[in-house]
This record gives C-alpha cells, sequence and structure tokens, in this order.
C-alpha cells in the first residue's frame, strides 16, 4: 500500500510545483541577469568580454539611443518590412497556382527544388554586383528569405483542399473555386508561412546590414561596433534585435489567432 | 402517395473508372430507373457498389461513361441550381459560420445580402438551429452540422435533393431524430429527394420507394414501393416484412461483393 501512497503524495507535491513553473522561469531569468552583472563586476569573468547589463545600458544603449538609434531601427525595419511583403506576395501567388493547378506545378517544381536549398544569406555578394549597394540590396536578400517558407507552405494548403469541400462549392454554384473555397482553406497555412518568413526575414536582415549594402541599420551598428571593439554596444545591438524579434512574433501570434478563431485550438 | 410525372430518368447509366497503373474498375454497369416528383427515393446496395458515384453523376460532379441522366427531359451536364446534395461528412465550410454556411449557394446566385439573410433565417428555423447562427460548424454536434448542411442545401431551393448516407456517421438517436425531421422538411417544401443509405433500416422508414443495387458492377438488383404510411411504426409488422424482403437480397449482393473483394486482394 506504501508503494502506492508515496507516488501519489509526490504527484501531489509535482502538481503544486507546477503551478508555480511560471514564477520558477522568471526566478531563472533574475539568476541569469544577477549573474551576468555580478560576475564582470567582480572580476570573475572578462569586463570587456562580457560588459554587465548596467554596462550594455549606459556605455551601448544610452549613447546609441541620442544618436542614431532611431534611424538604424526605422532603416532595419524598412528592409524588413519591403522584403517581407514582396515576398510574401510572390510567395503567395506561386504557392497557390502550384498548389492548385497541377500544370503549374510541373513547370515550376524541379525549378523551385533546385533554387529553394539556396540559403539567402548565399544570395548577397550575387545580389551586391547585380543591384549594388542600397536599400534595394538589402530588401532583395530579405525577399528571397519570405519568398520559399510561403510558397512552400501556401502550396501544401492549396494541394491539400478536402476534396469534399470542392464538390459542396461546386454543387452550391460556385464559379470561383480558388477565391471561395482554396484560398480560405490554405489560410492556416498561408499564415504558418508567413510567420517563418516573419522570422527569417529579421535574420536575413542582420545579415544584409552587415554585410555593409547600407549606411545604416541595426545591423549595421552591429557590424561597427564590433570593428570598433565596442562590446557594450555589440550587446545592446543583439538585445535590440532579440526584443523585436520576440514583439513581432507576439503580435504575429494574437494576430493569427483572430484570424483563424474559426478553427478549434489545437488538441 | 403523389403519382406525378418522372423527375428524374436515369437510362443506362455506366462508369468506368481507370486504375492508376492500369485496368479498369466498372463502377456502374447498366443503371437505369425513374424518380416522379416529390418523390423519396433510397438507394441501397452493398458498401463499394458505387451509391455514391451513380449519386455524384446525378448531381452533375461526374460524368458517366455512357448512358444519361434527365431531369424534366433535360440531359444533365453538369451542377445546376435544380439539384443540391448533402453529404455524410457534412462539407460544411470550417472558416464560414453557420449562417455564413448557409448564404454560400445564394452568393453564388448573386442575391442581395438582405435577401440571403432573409432566406436563410427562414431555413435556419426550417431545421431548428435559431440562437446558433454565429457559431462555427466546430462548435457543433453531429447532428446539428447535418442539419446545416441540410439548410445549406436548401437555401438554393433546388428541385432535387440528393442525400449521400447523410446520417451515416451519426449515433442511433440523432439518426432517428433527423429522419423524422428530414420526413416533416419532405412534407413542407415537396422536394424530390434522392437517398443513399446502407441501412435497410433507414430506407424502409423513409422511402416511397427502395431501389436496390447489385454488387459491383452495380445494376439496379430491384425496385420496391414502400406501400405504408408515414410516420412509419418501426416495430410493427408491415415494416420488419418490407425489411427481411430488402435484407435478403442485400445479402446476396453482400456476398458476392465480399469475394469479389478476396479475389482482388494481392496474395500474401
Amino acid at each position: 500500500m506504501g508503494r502506492v501512497f508515496v507516488p501519489r503524495r509526490l504527484a501531489g507535491v509535482l502538481s503544486q510545483f507546477t503551478e508555480e513553473r511560471r514564477w520558477l522561469g522568471i526566478v531563472t531569468l533574475l539568476l541569469f541577469f544577477s549573474l551576468w552583472q555580478i560576475l564582470p563586476s567582480y572580476g570573475i569573468v572578462d569586463r570587456y568580454l562580457f560588459p554587465p547589463p548596467s554596462a550594455v545600458v549606459s556605455d551601448g544603449l544610452l549613447p546609441w539611443l541620442r544618436s542614431t538609434f532611431l534611424s538604424d531601427l526605422l532603416c532595419s525595419l524598412m528592409h524588413w518590412a519591403t522584403g517581407l511583403m514582396l515576398g510574401f506576395a510572390a510567395g503567395f501567388v506561386l504557392g497557390i497556382c502550384m498548389g492548385w493547378y497541377r500544370v503549374v506545378d510541373s513547370i515550376f517544381y524541379y525549378l523551385v527544388e533546385l533554387v529553394r536549398p539556396i540559403p539567402p544569406i548565399a544570395w548577397i555578394p550575387a545580389m551586391i554586383i547585380w543591384l549594388g549597394i542600397g536599400h534595394t540590396t538589402a530588401s532583395a536578400v530579405i525577399f528571397i528569405g519570405a519568398f520559399f517558407p510561403v510558397l512552400i507552405n501556401c502550396y501544401s494548403g492549396a494541394r491539400n483542399v478536402d476534396p469534399v469541400l470542392i464538390d459542396a462549392a461546386r454543387v452550391l454554384g460556385t464559379r470561383n473555386l480558388l477565391l471561395k473555397v482554396v484560398i480560405p482553406y490554405a489560410t492556416p497555412f498561408i499564415l504558418t508561412g508567413l510567420r517563418i518568413a516573419i522570422a527569417a526575414c529579421w535574420m536575413c536582415v542582420v545579415a544584409a546590414e552587415m554585410f555593409g549594402t547600407t549606411r545604416y541599420g541595426l545591423g549595421w551598428t552591429l557590424f561597427l561596433a564590433e570593428s570598433y571593439g565596442n562590446m557594450a554596444l555589440v550587446f545592446a545591438g543583439m538585445i535590440t534585435f532579440g526584443v523585436i524579434g520576440l514583439a513581432m512574433d507576439i503580435a504575429f501570434r494574437r494576430f493569427e489567432r483572430w484570424v483563424l478563431r474559426w478553427k478549434p485550438l489545437a488538441g | 402517395m403523389r403519382l406525378l410525372a418522372d423527375k428524374i430518368k436515369i437510362e443506362n447509366l455506366r462508369k468506368v473508372f481507370e486504375v492508376r497503373g492500369g485496368g479498369n474498375v466498372v463502377a456502374l454497369n447498366d443503371v437505369s430507373f425513374s424518380v416522379r416528383e416529390g418523390e423519396f427515393v433510397c438507394i441501397v446496395g452493398p458498401s463499394g457498389c458505387g451509391k455514391t458515384t451513380l449519386l455524384k453523376i446525378i448531381a452533375g460532379l461526374e460524368r458517366p461513361t455512357s448512358g444519361v441522366v434527365t431531369l424534366d427531359g433535360k440531359p444533365v451536364s453538369g451542377p445546376g441550381r435544380d439539384r443540391c446534395m448533402v453529404f455524410q461528412e457534412y462539407a460544411l465550410f470550417p472558416w464560414r459560420t453557420v449562417l455564413k454556411n448557409i448564404t454560400f449557394g445564394l452568393e453564388n446566385l448573386g442575391i442581395p445580402k438582405e435577401e440571403r439573410l432573409k432566406i436563410a433565417k427562414r431555413y435556419i428555423e426550417l431545421v431548428g438551429l435559431q440562437g446558433f447562427e454565429d457559431r462555427y460548424p466546430h462548435e457543433l454536434s453531429g447532428g446539428m452540422k447535418q442539419r446545416v448542411g441540410i439548410a445549406r442545401a436548401l437555401a438554393i431551393e433546388p428541385e432535387v435533393l440528393l442525400m449521400d448516407e447523410p446520417f451515416g456517421s451519426l449515433d442511433a438517436q440523432t439518426r432517428n431524430m433527423l429522419q423524422k425531421e428530414l420526413l416533416e422538411i419532405w412534407e413542407k417544401t415537396q422536394k424530390t429527394i434522392l437517398f443513399v443509405t446502407h441501412s435497410v433500416d433507414e430506407a424502409v422508414f423513409l422511402a416511397d420507394k427502395i431501389v436496390v443495387l447489385s454488387a459491383r458492377p452495380a445494376v439496379v438488383k430491384e425496385i420496391l414501393e414502400v406501400d405504408l404510411s408515414r410516420m412509419r411504426d418501426r416495430t410493427s409488422q408491415e415494416f420488419n416484412e418490407v425489411r427481411s424482403k430488402v435484407l435478403r437480397i442485400l445479402q446476396e449482393e453482400a456476398q458476392k461483393a465480399m469475394e469479389m473483394e478476396k479475389s482482388e486482394l494481392p496474395l500474401a
């Protein structure tokens, strides 16, 4: 009997524990930042290589905020948004058409499969030669970052439309199956593609700007900070990328939940 | 019993499917029968005999290999608003609310919004879904989903309702309830109904006429007029006489179907 009783009590303790797991995560964060602050301050790790959070703010973030931060941020967001929107539009059109029309699939399939594995960043040298140094080049790299994830997801969405819904739409007199059935059906897939694209494009921003395609931007700042040996600014740049990337994902999840309100939550 | 002119004529219908990797499957082999205006016809047959294919051809979703389906004397060549279909899988559009599912066909007809809402409201009341207009399909039970399916088909006011095992995925109680409701709707709307089912009980309960199909390749094995007054009592002697008769015919065919399936399976 005791062998049954003990695990049950243990389970009770554990369930109490999981209810408080949110706090557990916050404790980890606090511990992380405290260690990061304390270790370099007492000389346990190199203060130059790992400037503590206080120094990142005072020597990195604050001077940056007073100088070019806003233009850097806007410049990066502009590259990101331009590339993302154009890449999404192109990937959406081609992906849906390839998924729905067999003949379009046959025409483009091998070409897409051949070009798709090239990482967006590998396009940078070619883009610089084709388009020169400038916003266009940065956005073009980001375009590639959005194009393929959107294309692949739109493709599987349109390819997997439930045939019985097509039958239902036809007996109900639909003339435009693409607009009335295929695209609505594919919406969850399209949004998944968009979500992957948002993150991929944000990564491409760093890379495109670090190659010096423009003289502004968060990525460019990161590159400058490294060449000046300004570790506080390096960390400030990294954290800015992290925070904005997180904000984008949170905002997008909310948007997605709203668009897909017709869908049961997973599970 | 309404004795009117032939509404639908199915003449020498044959459907051959090409199987990938060569070979053909004959689904329908010379099927002929006719349906009178306002008649409730059930089609039964062993599973896999091509009942759904037959219904899809009448709906205009599939083309026959040969033979012809005429509606009021005009040959069917594609989907049309004179016919609508109700599916076993409900086939509701999950991204549309109950109301928007029902107005789907009306949008395609170019009916203005106010009118659409008025018509939809009428059919929502007919199937008893008041209060559920703004729900999404995933929030509904199976029975409610199929009520939406029926309302959606009726909303475009077809003359013929084609129903492909519409209650096949429902539990027994819901099924019986919906059968009764369907009969009431049929009385009210005077539609001609073609109803595919694998349940003999359901066919005897609903139909004016039962068309029994043979095992694949399907031909019409027998046509029985069910001359019992409604609502029928499933426990009555007359009901069970008809039921046994249909079951006997089906059993022979089911046996054939099973042997055929066995012979088609690759040897292990």
